[in-house]
């Protein structure tokens, strides 16, 4: 009997995946700390004070029925949240109310203190109902309010649950417990009466709620609601920033468009380990952020390897589908929570003192994440950053000329390379893209041929910026060069030699020439170093170039296993990885180090020049010049 | 854990009610209508609400909840019994077909066949056979669903067979699946000795499934059924199971019921192994002189 269940046990266990984690370069990466802010993750000088509001006739929640300090009425959602049928009439028994009816209830943490304070909504996402999610953001609440910011958890738990297509009537919640902080600062004798500064807004928003936040932007501009113009909008408040927490996209569609956003800071977070969202669903409404008014906004992404999608939030905890998913979810590799929060805690809160607070030292973290190794959870981050000067030269979206970027006057070419094109960037979920296009791009130095070592002229990327744009664009010794990248698992085969026997283009027609060797993808993930260069030339053609590793981590697909089940990742996901491209900010003086008669004025060409890889691929987007403010540099320009 | 105790008291009348009543007496025909087709469904004890692929030998208004199929084998001390059912969806249908065979001995040539002779054997050879066809839909929320069946019973040289007719109805109710069910609704089995009426039952049942109990799961299935002569036949079955990793599930079930024929005992316990779509299963029911083995596979 006990070899019939030693036999039975190691079977088992061989279909148990071992712990496959990529290898980890935080002790390289996040070993220097150069930013000289505060740590935002201390707690601030405040006294911390709660309270609830609600309109105090909760069934389940004694918070939210005996602990109201502030009453509030209930508003009709019926029109933007449906669940027909018994699953409907089931809701309304075990809440009390139906969507015509929805309460507006909040906790808040908030400074003890005359303020006025800016004001920060969270809302969860989706989750079982019955399993209250409003509480799980108190780490966030007491710590914001500690530095002075007052911090609501938005109670949607009667929007959770088997419902769909309501993320509309999550975002629209949102406005509407704006709708009672206006009047809570403006009432006499309200606790809160001046203590809300209704100029600085922020949203947050946890996986549906992520989503909410930027459903509560959109609507937030318009007078009308997009899918039945009878119910009339009128909120129009001060919105300064949303952070997006594991979101999803696209489950509400207005007029079944993707929602569009301008004119916000915007920081977006997400694990590699998401057992619930697993596809880094948030990336398609980053890029469809703009930044169009001129203002002072930026956007950036935190793409952190290990964290899950239950962390964020203390009530989830790990468990990403429920109590009974770590039957199928590999719990073993992810970050613990208390290192998965404190991330959060980094991140949103200097988002907030940057954004809400005006405390600009904390920008650089946004733009390269290196500078705060002492205060990053050691993990593997991607990071992608935008802020509104940036011009795009190449955003691979325009037409099907690959020789032709974003705007009049630039052209793009390519020298030696093994593939060139531009394609959508895809999900690693199967048969799902990121409805954006980039540029692929694969090279291959080495000579096909018996000698393994020949190598030929490093292949290169090229953009080339006309006269009168640059001047247009100002692009300058003050500007810098931003693009993202990613490299993939692709090698293409080597290049093939040249012929040297051919004289003119007729005879090269005249024999048909070998087909080069098709890409191959390497049976196992190719650990090797991966770094390329990266030239700028001006009118004069003198040129530098700069390795990119110097200017942010260059890795090679990051594999997530999310899955115990040996091979389950394979069935389920398309790639092992998800393609998150990591945005590098190279200021131009950084060549002018290198090269100091480089004419920084007059910069005609940038190269991407592939000689420190001899074989490899990459996708590129978004390439293009910005005239950053200074202070997301760090001050000493040593952030290298 | 309020759900658990719930069952654990159920448990313990059913016990109390179970031993307290004598086993009937074998008045109906054929045999195989009243012995239970698998061994999940032994075990069990009541499937009027069970979510099973054989729901067709229970209650056809749950055919198709569970889609697949099937393929039993009992074993007697004198008789061998087989069992296939499968069942799938058909547009806004669910399609079920089942067939059983059960191969005995009778110690006499007449109806009521004697069940000890399953375990005790007899000089004439003996069949019975039950072929099944079930269609179900859902109407409003309810599954409702009737099987039209022929049953045959053969005793040595004589034989009959007659179509007979199931009714059911089913409803998920929070996390609850009640079942209602008319079985076995037809002539009778006619010999030109004897004969016997079909074991015309009505049965109501409820079953739950996936209650956590720490890292087990709890399901269970109870019911009652009444047949044509005011017999009540109370029945509860539970089934712990265990999922060390995705895909794979261990189960043990025991079920206790008031036993239909006379030969067979109250108690039978059961386990299960299954991995993805397959699933190995075993029953042991104790009968009067004797046990029988089952074993069956399901491929979902």
């Amino acid at each position: 009997m006990k070899s019939y269940s030693l036999v039975a046990a190691l079977l088992l266990a061989g279909c148990v995946a071992p712990l496959k984690l990529a290898k980890d370069d935080s002790p390289v990466v996040l070993a220097r700390h150069l930013i000289t802010a505060p740590d935002p993750s201390t707690r601030g000088t405040h006294a911390v004070r709660t309270l609830y509001y609600g309109n105090g006739t909760d069934k389940h929640r004694a918070v939210y029925r005996d602990s109201v300090t502030i009453k509030t009425g209930t508003v009709d959602g019926s029109k933007l949240a449906d669940v027909p049928g018994q699953a409907g009439r089931d809701r309304t028994k075990y809440w009390g109310f139906d969507f015509k009816k929805m309460p507006v209830n909040g906790r808040v943490w908030y400074p003890d203190g005359p303020g006025p304070f800016p004001l920060v909504l969270i809302v969860h996402g989706n989750h079982n109902m019955r399993d209250f999610s409003d509480p799980g953001y108190g780490y966030l609440g007491a710590l914001l309010a500690s530095r002075g910011f007052i911090l609501v958890s938005v109670d949607e738990n009667f929007l959770n649950g088997g419902i769909r297509g309501e993320n509309d009537a999550r975002g629209w919640m949102l406005l509407q417990h704006l709708r009672q902080w206006r009047r809570f600062n403006d009432s006499t004798g309200s606790p809160l009466q001046g203590k809300v500064d209704m100029n600085r807004i922020a949203l947050m928003g946890h996986s549906r709620g992520g989503e909410a936040v930027a459903v509560a932007a959109a609507f937030n501009r318009l007078t009308h609601y997009p899918d039945d113009a009878t119910m009339t909008f009128d909120f129009g408040f001060n919105i300064q920033s949303l952070v997006a927490i594991a979101p999803v996209d696209g489950q509400y569609r207005p007029s079944d468009k993707p929602t569009p956003v301008s004119n916000v800071n915007y920081f977006l977070i997400h694990g590699s380990h998401d057992g619930d969202v697993s596809t880094f669903s948030g990336l398609p409404q980053y890029e469809r952020i703009k930044f169009t008014d001129g203002g002072d906004w930026f956007k950036s992404v935190f793409y952190v390897y290990r964290a899950n999608h239950g962390q964020w939030n203390s009530v989830w905890g790990n468990k990403d589908n429920g109590p009974r998913s770590a039957r199928f979810l590999d719990l073993r590799g992810l970050l613990p929570p208390e290192a998965q929060r404190r991330f959060a805690e980094v991140t949103i809160t200097a988002f907030l003192e940057a954004t809400l607070n005006g405390k600009r030292e904390y920008l650089p973290l946004f733009r390269d994440h290196r500078v705060a190794g002492g205060w990053l959870p050691k993990t593997m981050y991607t990071t992608r950053f935008e802020e509104s000067t940036f011009r795009a030269a190449a955003n691979f979206e325009d037409d099907v000329d690959v020789t032709t970027g974003s705007a009049p006057g630039i052209k793009l070419a390519g020298d030696s390379l093994a593939t060139w094109k531009e394609a959508l960037v895809p999900f690693r979920t199967r048969n799902s893209t990121m409805f954006h296009n980039a540029a692929w791009i694969g090279w291959n130095n080495r000579i096909a041929g018996d000698d393994t070592t020949k190598l030929g002229r490093p292949a290169a990327y090229e953009i080339t910026l006309g006269d009168s744009l640059r001047t247009a664009w100002r692009v300058d010794r003050s500007s810098a060069l931003v693009f993202s990248l990613a490299a993939t698992d692709t090698k293409p085969g080597p290049r093939q030699p040249r012929d040297t026997t051919r004289k003119d283009s007729t005879a090269r027609k005249a024999t048909p020439a070998r087909r080069p060797p098709a890409p191959r993808k390497s049976s196992g993930p190719d650990t090797t170093a991966f770094d390329l260069s990266v030239e700028l030339v001006d009118a004069s053609g003198a040129s530098a170039r700069v390795p990119l590793s110097t200017y942010g981590p260059v890795r090679r697909p990051m594999e997530a296993y999310i899955y115990r089940r040996s091979g389950r990742d394979k069935l389920r996901f398309g790639s092992l990885s998800e393609i998150v491209l990591q945005t590098y900010v190279i200021p131009f003086v950084e060549w002018q180090r290198i090269a100091p008669a480089l004419d920084l004025d007059h910069v005609t060409r940038v190269r991407l020049v592939f000689d420190r890889t001899p074989a490899g691929a990459i996708v590129l987007d978004n390439i293009g010049f910005s005239r950053l403010s200074r202070d997301f540099l760090i001050a000493n320009g040593s952030d290298r | 854990m309020r759900v658990a105790d719930w069952w654990v008291r159920v448990a313990g009348c059913m016990l109390a009610l179970t031993s307290s009543v004598e086993a009937q007496a074998d008045r109906y025909a054929p045999t195989v209508l009243q012995i239970a087709p698998t061994p999940r469904a032994a075990t069990l004890a009541s499937t009027t609400a069970a979510r099973d692929i054989e729901a067709i030998f229970g209650n056809p208004a749950m055919v198709g909840v569970a889609a697949g199929t099937v393929v039993g084998f009992g074993r007697f001390d004198a008789a061998t019994h087989l069992t296939m059912a499968s069942s799938s969806s058909l547009g806004p249908f669910s399609v079920g077909i089942g067939a059983q065979y059960l191969d005995n001995l009778s110690q006499i040539s007449g109806l009521p066949y004697w069940s000890y002779s399953l375990q005790a054997g007899g000089h004439l050879p003996t069949s019975s056979a039950v072929g099944a066809f079930a269609l179900a839909t859902t109407f409003r929320g309810n599954r409702v669903g009737a099987a039209v069946k022929y049953v045959e019973q053969r005793i040595g040289p004589l034989q009959d067979a007659t179509p007979s007719l199931d009714l059911g109805l089913s409803r998920d109710v929070t996390r609850y699946t009640v079942g209602i069910s008319v079985q076995n609704i037809g002539a009778g089995i006619h010999l030109p000795t004897s004969s016997a009426q079909l074991p015309l039952r009505v049965s109501a049942g409820v079953s739950t499934y996936g209650f956590g109990v720490g890292p087990f799961d709890l399901n269970g299935s109870t019911g009652a059924s009444v047949l044509p002569d005011g017999i009540v036949l109370p029945a509860l079955g539970l089934e712990l199971g265990y999922v060390p990793l995705d895909g794979y599930n261990f189960s043990v079930r025991a079920g206790i019921r008031r036993p239909e024929l006379r030969a067979q005992q109250p108690v039978s316990f059961g386990a299960s192994a299954s991995l993805d779509r397959f699933s190995l299963e075993y029953a042991h029911e104790d009968w009067v002189g004797g046990a029988t083995h089952r074993l069956a596979l399901r491929v979902r």
